[in-house]
């Protein structure tokens, strides 16, 4: 078998690999106080696609991946990964964040095994993987550093590979650039787009940035501010291949102009609400 | 870390002249001022004397570095273990914790004659005396080093369906080493003073109870010898924790590279 499943054709995509239905989760603070964070939420991923969920600051976005993830129960509405409800079940769907989170006490090759090695799969197997990967994504030759003498966007590669090795077919990316400098953000970019058409990964994508949105996605959806509910789908006009070129396009351009007027206008009515932060 | 042979002459030199520069200081004061032996003998003596009773210290010395490393280790265990307990179990740690301050609070030096009287007048008071100075670090550093985890990381291994116990093992357990080492050396240095004042309480052997003796018989220099070799020991444990910390928390230390065992068996 190929390293990547590299071998789906394109009639087989189109299937919804995660679909919400009415997904909605609120948090009890007392007796009688609840925040709800997340309301009513439909969409769904097909399979081999990337998805990115754009919203401002402290709406649930973070959330919303817990719940796919399986860490966060839903207060209401089911979760599918293909046919099979995922509610609260984890360990189904890759999960990488903004920080790195790799262990300091582990070299980067082990760090990129670790959901292995909890999943007790075979170690000669995963490693042989593992290695290829690492070559394949600019990481040879780093095997046994450790993570800190890595630069972030290394770290950020090698978080990344290391939720890769899982093989889940879908993987939430929560802001994963966030907390890089601008140029080392693009090539990134490129580096993910890249390796989402090579591995056809179904990817759903969680940023702030507009910029980042179109230039990644195929589907965008919007959130509003808390309670969150999908404002805005768009479907971004550009080809599978991209390059930053394309981001001069007239349309997008105007795609552009409207999203930023959209989140400016949430971010806006969000600071009019209430002002505690929870669950960004 | 990577020092070339010049810096780390410049590193330890400045101690090395400081701690030369007193001791002349000491011997030239001694004779200059005609100092008797009895109040302060002068450097070139103790060492003299050290050399001339090797023998009769060496002996002390063995049976207060058997009471330190025994102590240690039951001081190590126990520190740990209920470190992990109050780690797994909230309700034992709120009823822990009250006691663990106290047995802190209480003089362990008073507690020496009592535990004489019970267990007579053997080891076994010097280990428990040692272990009650040891446990203590060992419990606050470890649990600190257990709960000081990143919980996003805890997120990241439940996300990939980990249990309780592989994230102990995998994140909490490794994060907490550093913690661990830092505890034992501060430990192993404190024992040291431990089984000295243990043996004060009761005890006709080792390094504290030579002391005594030879103080009560104004044998000076030879109480200046045992302390000075004590005072080696606890130097000599110290570094040997230190090696210890090096090896086990290489990332800590500036290693770039993770050097595992299987690298080294596949590369001889």
């Amino acid at each position: 078998m190929s390293v990547l499943n590299s071998d789906f054709s394109l009639a087989a995509r189109r299937n919804a690999k995660i679909r919400l239905e009415n997904l909605s989760i609120s948090f009890k603070m007392d007796e009688n106080k609840r925040v709800d964070v997340l309301e009513d939420i439909s969409f769904d991923a097909d399979e081999g696609s990337f998805t990115c969920i754009l919203g401002p600051s402290g709406c649930g976005k973070s959330t919303l991946f817990n719940a796919i993830a399986g860490l966060l129960p839903p207060t209401a509405g089911n979760i599918y990964l293909g046919d099979r409800l995922i509610n609260g079940k984890t360990g189904l769907v890759g999960y990488m964040f903004q920080k790195d989170l790799l262990l300091p006490w582990r070299s980067v090759l082990e760090n990129i095994l670790l959901g292995t090695e909890i999943q007790g799969r075979d170690r000669a197997k995963s490693e042989a993987r593992a290695r290829e990967l690492m070559r394949r994504y600019g990481l040879e030759g780093f095997e046994a550093y450790y993570p800190k003498y890595l630069s972030g966007g290394m770290r950020q590669r090698a978080a990344f590979l290391r939720t890769m090795m899982l093989d889940n077919e879908v993987m939430l990316l929560d802001e994963p650039f966030g907390a890089l400098d601008a140029q080392t953000r693009l090539s990134m970019q490129e580096w993910l787009h890249e390796v989402w058409r090579d591995s056809k990964k179904t990817i759903i994508f969680i940023t702030h940035d507009v910029d980042e949105s179109l230039f990644l996605a195929e589907k965008v959806l919007v959130l509003s501010h808390r309670p969150s509910r999908i404002i805005q789908t768009i479907q971004v006009p550009l080809p599978e291949k991209r390059s930053y070129e394309m981001m001069g396009n007239v349309e997008i351009i105007k795609l552009r102009t409207e999203l930023f007027a959209l989140l400016r206008r949430e971010s806006d009515s969000g600071q009019t609400e209430s002002p505690n932060g929870m669950g960004k | 870390m990577a020092t070339t042979a010049e810096s780390k002459w410049k590193t330890i030199l400045p101690p090395l002249l400081l701690l030369a520069g007193l001791i002349a200081a000491w011997e030239l004061a001694s004779l200059w001022f005609n100092i008797p032996e009895y109040l302060l003998p002068r450097p070139s003596r103790i060492v003299t004397v050290a050399i001339l009773k090797r023998a009769i210290l060496w002996r002390h010395m063995g049976i207060t570095l058997e009471e330190v490393l025994l102590g240690f280790l039951v001081g190590f265990i126990v520190g740990f273990g209920l470190a992990l307990v109050m780690f797994f179990s909230t309700t034992l740690r709120r009823a822990l914790n009250p006691i663990i301050v106290i047995s802190q609070t209480v003089p362990v030096v008073a507690l020496g004659p009592i535990l004489v009287i019970w267990l007579g007048y053997n080891i076994w008071p010097k280990i428990i005396v040692v272990a009650l100075i040891v446990f203590f670090p060992l419990t606050v550093n470890t649990f600190d080093g257990l709960i000081a985890c990143d919980p996003d990381l805890i997120t990241l291994l439940r996300s990939m369906g980990a249990s309780r116990w592989q994230i102990f093992r995998k994140v909490q357990l490794p994060n907490a080493l550093p913690f661990i080492t830092s505890a034992s050396k501060v430990a192993v240095t404190f024992s040291v003073i431990g089984a000295v004042v243990a043996e004060w309480i009761g005890s006709d052997r080792g390094l504290g109870a030579y002391i005594l003796q030879t103080n009560a018989q104004i044998r000076t220099p030879e109480m200046f010898a045992a302390i000075f070799v004590t005072s080696i020991m606890g130097i000599i444990l110290f570094f040997i924790a230190q090696a210890i910390e090096n090896l086990l928390i290489p990332w800590q230390k500036g290693g770039k590279v993770k050097r595992s065992i299987q690298s080294y068996l596949s590369r001889s």
